[in-house]
C-alpha cells in the first residue's frame, strides 16, 4: 500500500510537468498567466489590479489591462517588462516626462535578483510550491514557485526560479502577487517594446534627477502662488517601486 | 486714592465690553482657535508597476473646507502624477482613486 501511493505521488508529480510543459510545443499558442496584484502601503489606499504573464517560447511579456484589439484581430498592451532569453535580457518600461515617453524601455539583467531555496512546502490552489527567499535592490521578497510548472518566469522582473512563481510579497507586504489562472491558449496577442535608452543604473540615476526636478518646480510653484491648493504645504508626491529606487 | 479706584473700575468695564463684543476682530481670534485640518491620501498606479503615494494635509476654519481642500488637493496630484508619465487622466486609469479621510 504504501508503495502505491509512493508511486501515485511520483505519477503526479511527473504528470503535471508533462501537461504544462506541452504547451510550449506548440508554436501558435502561448501560456497565459493571470495574476492578482494587491498594492497595500498604509495610509495611501489599497489597489487591487489583475496583471498578465504572456509566455511566447522563450520571451514572455508582463502588462496590466486588457490590451486593445487591432484591427488585425491581435490584442496589444502596454508591456511593462519583456524578458527575452534569448539574448538573456530583460527590458522594463519607464517613462520621464516629457524626455521619455511612454514608449521608453530600459534594460536590465535577466535574473536581476538571486535566489535561496529553502526546504519550505506549501500547495497554493492545487500547486505543490517551494519557498524561496531574495532580497533585490533594498526590498527582502519570499516567493513560492510550482514545482509543477517548471517555468522559470513569474511576475514584474521576478523569475530565475526552478518553477512559475505562484506567489510573491515583500517583508512589508506592499507588493503582493498571486497567481489566479494559468492556461494554454491560442496566440491573439501582438505584443512589443519601444526604444531601449539605457540600462537599468542610467535609468536609476536618471529618475532621481526627474524627480528632484519635479520637487523644484513644485517648490517654485509654491514660492510663486502661496495658496497654491496642489503645491502648497503639506502636499507630499513619492513613489514606490519594487526596489528601492530613490534611496 | 479716588483717582485710583476710578482708574480699576474703567479697565473692569472695558474688559467686560470687549470680553461679550461680537467685532469682527474678536471673531476672527475665535475663528483662528477652532481651525480643523484634514489629510486626503491616494495612489496612482503609474505603467512602470510603480505606485506614486500624494498625500496632502489641509487646515481650514471649518472641518468640511479643510476635507474638500485636501481631497482636491490630492485629486490634482494624482492627475499631476498621470500627466507626468505622458498619459492624459481617463476613466480606465482610475484616476484618481479616493481613500478615507483622516480627521484630527
Amino acid at each position: 500500500m504504501k508503495n502505491l501511493v509512493e508511486l501515485l505521488i511520483i505519477a503526479i508529480l511527473f504528470f503535471f510537468p508533462a501537461t504544462k510543459v506541452s504547451a510550449f510545443a506548440n508554436g501558435d499558442s502561448i501560456i497565459k498567466v493571470t495574476y492578482k496584484r494587491i498594492y497595500n502601503n498604509p495610509p495611501f489606499p489599497e489597489s487591487v489590479n489583475v496583471e498578465y504573464l504572456i509566455i511566447d517560447g522563450n520571451k514572455s511579456f508582463f502588462f496590466f489591462g486588457e490590451g486593445k484589439k487591432g484591427k488585425d484581430g491581435k490584442i496589444s498592451a502596454r508591456v511593462t517588462q519583456l524578458k527575452d532569453w534569448s539574448n538573456q535580457c530583460l527590458y522594463f518600461i519607464g517613462s520621464m516626462y516629457p524626455e521619455y515617453s511612454l514608449d521608453s524601455y530600459w534594460s536590465d539583467s535577466l535574473p536581476a535578483m538571486k535566489w535561496t531555496i529553502l526546504n519550505q512546502f506549501i500547495t497554493i490552489n492545487n500547486n505543490y510550491c517551494q519557498k524561496a527567499v531574495t532580497t533585490f535592490r533594498g526590498r527582502d521578497y519570499t516567493a513560492f514557485y510550482a514545482l509543477n510548472i517548471p517555468i522559470q518566469d513569474g511576475p514584474l522582473k521576478f523569475c530565475g526560479l526552478p518553477g512559475l512563481i505562484v506567489k510573491i510579497s515583500d517583508s512589508k507586504e506592499i507588493f503582493n502577487y498571486e497567481m489566479s489562472n494559468f492556461e494554454k491558449i491560442p496566440n491573439v496577442y501582438n505584443l512589443g517594446i519601444g526604444k531601449v535608452y539605457g540600462d537599468y543604473n542610467q535609468f536609476k540615476r536618471l529618475f532621481k534627477k526627474w524627480h528632484l526636478r519635479r520637487l523644484e518646480k513644485d517648490k517654485a510653484r509654491r514660492e510663486a502662488d502661496p495658496n497654491c491648493l496642489d503645491c502648497g504645504e503639506g502636499v507630499t508626491v513619492g513613489y514606490t517601486f519594487i526596489e528601492n529606487l530613490l534611496d | 486714592m479716588k483717582k485710583v479706584l476710578i482708574f480699576f473700575m474703567a479697565i473692569a468695564v472695558s474688559s467686560f465690553a470687549f470680553a461679550s463684543s461680537e467685532t469682527p476682530w474678536t471673531n476672527s481670534i475665535l475663528k483662528s482657535v477652532s481651525k480643523c485640518t484634514a489629510t486626503a491620501y491616494g495612489t496612482y498606479y503609474g505603467p512602470g508597476g510603480n505606485e506614486t503615494d500624494v498625500s496632502c494635509t489641509k487646515t481650514a476654519s471649518s472641518c468640511a473646507q479643510a476635507q474638500a481642500d485636501a481631497a482636491n488637493c490630492r485629486d490634482l496630484n494624482v492627475c499631476n502624477a498621470v500627466r507626468s508619465f505622458g498619459l492624459e487622466p481617463s476613466p480606465t486609469l482610475n484616476c484618481p482613486k479616493v481613500s478615507e479621510f483622516e480627521n484630527p
